[in-house]
């Protein structure tokens, strides 16, 4: 059932750009207001989540920690484990964020067939799954920035569409060699990039594996899978757009650096532009050239961008929050203060004074005192 | 809280990277031209010379109106592609339609008969892809707009 409402909200979005493009030429809503929208909620509510937490108050220390905690020089320090500096928590936090390390020691559990005993065996394909599925994301999301920054001039001279700036071709230089590697297959043309495939069917596992697994199933929620089903749809829509569709690119790109540039309906032209009708042109120029499974494509991205904030998507702000992972285990040689104790002084009752108050009756049964 | 700090200074650059094309365009902001516009002179520049013919693979409305060839523009590659299986693992040269004369054979344009080929076919009318000219040329224009670079070139010699 979860997983229906899910997959009926994505074809609903489809439906809905395929109804408001194809049918109702609403290329401006689409193409512009919507996504706008869209990157000013996706920015402001990173935004605004993380400064909550960061207003959140930490009270005590809390790492969770697996291995041998910082002792006697004779005992050996589990240093990633059980991290007790801050650069030793930045270890564990980069094997964290860039190796997941905490889902490479995933177990399952299982009752052994020849008799009642439980036994744990490494799992891993939900680690590998998760590793495709984020890198074949960045690679993705990284590629699409050449839609929204200028057009380099690269080994030939300026012309009058190219921006003649090293910074620019610098940018040009790592995108271009970040794209060539990924179609090192040089399958097609346009070329197939490997990310785009990894993305979808990383996706796809991670999907299926909520269907198929009966625990991982009993436990997923219509926030499990919506995400899961969006993205396939964003990975779908656009490999099927690149390869079989096809549409006009540069129409894309004119609106993509229009976006970028504060000058959506002209493409990156001077706004008075828009005011004068080209011979033989369209109002709006490109817009009505490119196809609506373009819109569908970015009408589930910006679904995507406007749903990240206030889901649990936001694990890419969080993973750095959490305080079991970003805190050293210091608790016994350092002590931890989260600045209360200035605000709201406790009243304290040092030892010392314990036993000025409670000697003679300590020393009557013969308990040692520190002095006499 | 010192905490607070490292927490603005990650969150502030996440925002200026995922901003970043923003940023850039508003630093580098220049006057620039569509590509579009070179196809759509291209086009009124075949149009004007009496001696190529208007035999594209073009409506009629899109030619009545002097306007660019959109099927063409969203899947030559695709066209290439095909032209290029045909050719060379079929032996299938037969030209395209609306390059066929009445005995069925390519036009004749500027002295060169037209062939199923890029070079040999596209590019006698189309302005040639030549390295080294100040203006962006023909294919150039858009691929260059829009970060393509076809593979093609890696062997084949650049026409």
């Amino acid at each position: 059932m979860n997983a229906f409402v899910s997959l009926a909200a994505v074809l609903a979005l489809l439906l809905l750009a395929w109804l408001g493009v194809a049918g109702l030429q609403l290329h401006i809503l689409f193409g512009i207001v919507i996504p706008y929208f869209a990157v000013v909620v996706f920015l402001g509510g990173i935004v605004y989540r993380v400064m909550t937490w960061a207003n959140v108050p930490v009270p005590f220390r809390i790492p969770t920690t697996c291995g041998q905690q910082k002792s006697l020089p004779w005992i050996g320090h589990s240093k990633l484990e059980n991290p007790s500096s801050s650069w030793q928590v930045a270890g564990r936090m980069a094997l964290e964020v860039l190796f997941f390390r905490s889902l490479f020691r995933n177990t399952k559990t299982e009752v052994h067939p020849d008799g009642p005993k439980v036994v744990y065996h490494p799992a891993y394909w939900l680690w590998i799954g998760a590793l495709a599925f984020h890198y074949g994301f960045l690679t993705v999301f990284v590629r699409h920035f050449r839609f929204f920054v200028p057009p380099a001039c690269g080994y030939q001279q300026a012309a009058s569409w190219c921006t003649d700036s090293s910074v620019v071709d610098g940018l040009w230089w790592a995108l271009g060699t970040l794209e060539s590697v990924d179609a090192f297959l040089q399958v097609g043309a346009p070329p197939v990039f490997v990310s785009g495939i990894i993305l979808l069917a990383a996706a796809t596992y991670l999907l299926l594996r909520r269907f198929v697994i009966p625990q991982v199933r009993y436990i997923s929620l219509a926030s499990d899978y919506f995400p899961l089903f969006l993205i396939i749809g964003i990975a779908a829509t656009g490999i099927l757009m690149r390869h079989f569709v096809r549409t006009d690119i540069e129409a894309i790109k004119a609106l993509g650096y229009g976006l970028a540039s504060f000058a959506p309906l002209t493409g990156g032209e001077a706004w008075s532009q828009f005011v004068h009708h080209r011979p033989g042109g369209a109002f709006v120029p490109g817009l009505p050239d490119i196809h609506w499974l373009f819109f569908a494509h970015l009408l589930l991205v910006c679904t995507l961008f406007v749903y990240f904030p206030f889901s649990k998507l936001m694990h890419l702000g969080g993973v750095f929050l959490s305080p079991t992972r970003n805190m050293a285990n210091s608790n016994r040689a350092v002590r931890y203060d989260v600045g209360w104790s200035a605000r709201h002084p406790v009243p304290a009752h040092t030892y010392e004074e314990y036993e000025d108050e409670f000697r003679d009756k300590m020393k009557m049964v013969d308990i040692p005192v520190d002095k006499e | 809280m010192n905490d607070k700090i490292k927490i603005v200074i990650g969150l502030v650059s996440f925002l200026v990277l995922t901003s970043s094309p923003f940023w850039l365009n508003i630093a580098t902001g220049t006057d620039w031209a569509r590509p579009n516009e070179v196809v759509e002179q291209e086009v009124a520049r075949l149009r004007a010379d009496p001696g190529l013919p208007c035999a594209l693979k073009q409506s009629d409305k899109e030619r009545a109106q002097g306007r660019p060839n959109r099927e063409m523009i969203d899947k030559h590659m695709a066209l290439l592609l095909e032209w290029r299986d045909q050719v060379v693992r079929d032996g299938d040269r037969e030209v395209p339609e609306w390059w066929q004369d009445a005995k069925g054979q390519g036009r004749v344009v500027r002295g060169r008969r037209l062939e199923k080929s890029l070079s040999g076919g596209c590019l006698v009318c189309h302005t040639k892809k030549k390295p080294g000219e100040t203006e962006y040329k023909f294919c150039d224009a858009c691929h260059t707009y829009v970060q393509i670079d076809p593979y093609c070139w890696d062997c084949h010699v650049v026409p």
